[in-house]
Parts: structure tokens; C-alpha cells; sequence
């Protein structure tokens, strides 16, 4: 699941996004509500979920997008560093999902400039130049390999 | 690299998805409406009541009543083949966010997109068929004995051709400016406000009209109860060969489609 922006328009609110990404993962929406309620707190969005999308902040919808995509359970899953947008708490709860996401044998592709991100979740690194990659090593090495060529 | 038949297999997979999105937006758009969706067929109605006063005294028409079916159901094909058409240029724009942030088909788009425009179309053609119907009842029998072969052509029509220029709209920009002249030019060269007839020694122009191949058998099978099967077939002929066609389009420009958009 590679995913940085919800399906639908921009015009339809958080609850039609969530519904459509629940469809388009599960084919049909048996035990769609309780999945909403848990979407709703943990993105902390409340009663914002029926507003249009195009209303919310960034950090709004990048705190709905992180609880939709992490709300199941994907073979692999792709993000960025946007997940940690958002007050500190939704951080904790959000570092917190990471960790069972991987425990629950997932695989993380995390993309991101933050060493201290990278290395809370990941063991494997890929630097790309211009859209090539010039390092796969252990995460240590190629953050060196980063820092090194950097400039 | 997904073949064009998993493209049609994920398209069919996702279709809870596809249609449910176009019917939210449908929703949105006539949200804090008293009327609703009901507009599309009053405005569709609201149409053809004046052109058929205007253009039913400018033809001097004989059988006005006539008259009023065979403009109803041109123009309610019409509405929605031409906005189908007209907003196709700039749908992978529209788009752009979710073309360079998710791993979808584009091809789900064009579903939304097609979706939308089945059921702006048939919430319109309906009440406009319902309206019609008190003046010439035989249509509604005609169009569910007859009509349906006409009616699935215009329904793949509205697929394939506006995914093909939506996909050349992403390459070639122009396309922006070309097609509502071209839907202009060929509103007027199809006899929608007028008859066949009129056209005098320019009817072979009707002939050569893919649009009118659309409008005209359907139109034909329900107000006269007569399919003409040869065109019928030669038309589903064309939207078959069209749907390939767009799809290996789509195969081909996919990998380009986020740097062009």
C-alpha cells in the first residue's frame, strides 16, 4: 500500500475517504463502523470527520491518512515522515501503531531526512540520487553513506 | 508491467469503490439543495421545453408533438455525452494529487469519472423519459424492448472515448482548447435540433458522425420501434475495438502520466 493522499475528492469529507479506502481494501463495509469509531479516536478528529477534506489542516489529514492506512494490517506499507505530524500525544499513539505494525510482520518503507525516525524503525537503507539508488546497506552504513555525500 | 486484462480485473475488483466515490461526489454536489438530484432532469426538461418552442416555430415543425420527443431524447443523450467529453481534457489534472501519491490505475479514475456521468445521465434521462412519456407513451416500451443494445452502446461510448482523450489531454495540451469547438461544431452538424432530412445533400455528414451513430438508433428504436440493426452492430464493433484501444493507451502512457500531469 503506497499512499500519501486519501482516493477521493477533495470535496467529499472524512468519513466518504475512510469508507471508499475501507471498500477498496475489504471489498465490502461488514464492520465498517467500528473501524470509523476506532479512526475517529485515534486520529483524534472528532466530529471534523464530516466536514469535506478540503477543509482540514495538513496535519489533519495527515493524522487521518496515518490511522486509515495503519488501521489495517498490509503486507507492506510505504511512508513518509508526514506521519509525524500532529500533538505530541498523536505522535506517542503514533510511534506506538508503527511498532505493531511491524511486530505484526509487516514490511515498513519509510522515506524520511530524520535519522532518529529511521533508526526507531528501520534495519535496512536505501539512499537514491536523482531517482537512483547508490546505497542498499544496513541502516547504519547508509545513513554514514548520507551524511558523507550529502554535499 | 499489469496487462490489460489485469487492469480490467482490478477495475472489476475495486467497482464497490469506484462507484461508491461517484455517488458521494453526486451527492455532494446537490448537497443543501431543496430539489436535489432532481435537478438534472429539470434542467435537462427546462432545456428541452424552450429550444422545442424556439426551434419548433424556427423549422416551422408540423407535428410539434413529435417534434418535442425526438429533440427530448437527442438532447438528454446529448447533455451527457458532450459533458462526458468536455470534462475528460483535464480529468488526470483534476487528479493529479492522487496520481502521484497512491499506487491505483489511473483507470480507476476514469471509472469514477464514468460512473459520475451514468448517474448524472440516467437521473435525468428518466424524468425526461417519464415527462415524454405522456405525450408519446410507446417510448418507454420501445426503449426497455428495443432500446436497451442502442443504450449499452451509448453507455461504452461514454467510457472509451473520453478515457482516450483524457489520456491524449495529458500529452498534448492543445486538446484543452480543441474539444469544446469540436463538441460545438458537432452539435450543430448533428441532427439533434433538427431533422435528418434537412440536412439535404450534407446527410452523408450524419453518416460519418460517430456521435450521431450514438444518438440516432436509439432515438430511432424509441420513438419509431425500429432498430436498425446494422448500425447497432457496426457501432458496438467500434466501441469494442475503442475500449481495447484505450486500454492499451492507458498500458502505454501509465508510466508517463505523473510527469505529464
Amino acid at each position: 500500500m503506497i499512499q500519501k493522499s486519501f482516493i477521493t475528492s477533495p470535496e467529499l469529507s472524512g468519513v466518504q475517504a475512510v469508507k471508499a479506502h475501507y471498500l477498496l481494501v475489504r471489498g465490502n463495509l461488514k464492520g465498517f463502523r467500528p473501524f470509523l469509531e476506532e479512526v475517529v479516536s485515534f486520529s483524534g478528529l472528532g466530529d471534523f470527520i464530516h466536514l469535506p477534506v478540503k477543509g482540514y489542516s495538513e496535519g489533519m489529514a495527515a493524522r487521518l491518512l496515518f490511522s486509515v492506512l495503519t488501521g489495517f494490517q498490509h503486507e507492506c506499507l510505504a511512508l513518509d515522515e508526514g506521519f509525524g505530524a500532529g500533538d505530541s500525544q498523536f505522535q506517542g499513539r503514533a510511534q506506538e501503531r508503527m511498532r505493531e505494525f511491524i511486530d505484526g510482520a509487516g514490511t515498513l518503507i519509510m522515506a524520511s531526512h530524520s535519522d532518529e525516525l529511521l533508526r526507531q524503525f528501520c534495519q535496512r537503507g536505501l539512499v537514491f540520487d536523482q531517482g537512483r539508488i547508490v546505497c542498499d546497506a544496513d541502516l547504519g552504513t547508509a545513513l554514514d553513506f548520507y551524511h558523507e555525500h550529502r554535499a | 508491467m499489469n496487462t490489460v486484462r489485469d487492469t480490467i480485473r482490478d477495475a472489476w475488483k475495486s467497482r464497490r469503490v469506484w462507484w461508491f466515490t461517484a455517488t458521494a461526489r453526486t451527492r455532494a454536489r446537490f448537497a443543501r439543495t431543496m430539489l436535489g438530484s432532481f435537478w438534472l432532469g429539470f434542467s435537462n426538461l427546462l432545456s428541452i421545453g424552450t429550444l422545442a418552442a424556439v426551434y419548433g416555430t424556427v423549422f416551422k415543425v408540423s407535428d410539434f408533438r413529435h417534434y418535442v420527443v425526438y429533440l427530448g431524447i437527442s438532447l438528454v443523450i446529448w447533455n451527457s455525452l458532450s459533458a462526458s467529453i468536455s470534462s475528460a481534457p483535464n480529468l488526470l489534472e483534476h487528479n493529479t494529487n492522487h496520481l502521484k501519491n497512491t499506487n491505483l490505475n489511473p483507470f480507476f479514475y476514469v471509472l469514477e469519472e464514468w460512473s459520475f456521468h451514468l448517474q448524472t445521465f440516467f437521473q435525468s434521462f428518466f424524468l425526461v423519459i417519464l415527462v415524454l412519456s405522456f405525450v408519446k407513451g410507446q417510448i418507454v416500451i420501445n426503449l426497455l424492448t428495443l432500446g436497451w443494445l442502442p443504450l449499452f452502446n451509448l453507455l461504452v461510448f461514454m467510457l472509451w472515448l473520453p478515457m482516450v482523450v483524457c489520456l491524449l489531454g495529458a500529452r498534448y495540451r492543445d486538446l484543452y482548447q480543441l474539444v469544446p469547438i469540436v463538441l460545438q461544431l458537432v452539435f450543430l452538424l448533428s441532427p439533434i435540433l433538427y431533422y435528418r432530412e434537412s440536412l439535404g445533400r450534407f446527410g452523408w455528414s450524419a453518416d460519418w458522425n460517430p456521435i450521431y451513430q450514438i444518438i440516432g438508433p436509439m432515438r430511432e428504436a424509441m420513438m419509431h420501434g425500429h432498430l436498425e440493426l446494422h448500425k447497432v452492430l457496426a457501432m458496438l464493433f467500434v466501441n469494442l475495438v475503442g475500449m481495447v484501444v484505450a486500454l492499451k493507451l492507458l498500458q502505454r502512457e501509465r508510466p508517463y502520466l505523473p510527469f505529464l500531469i
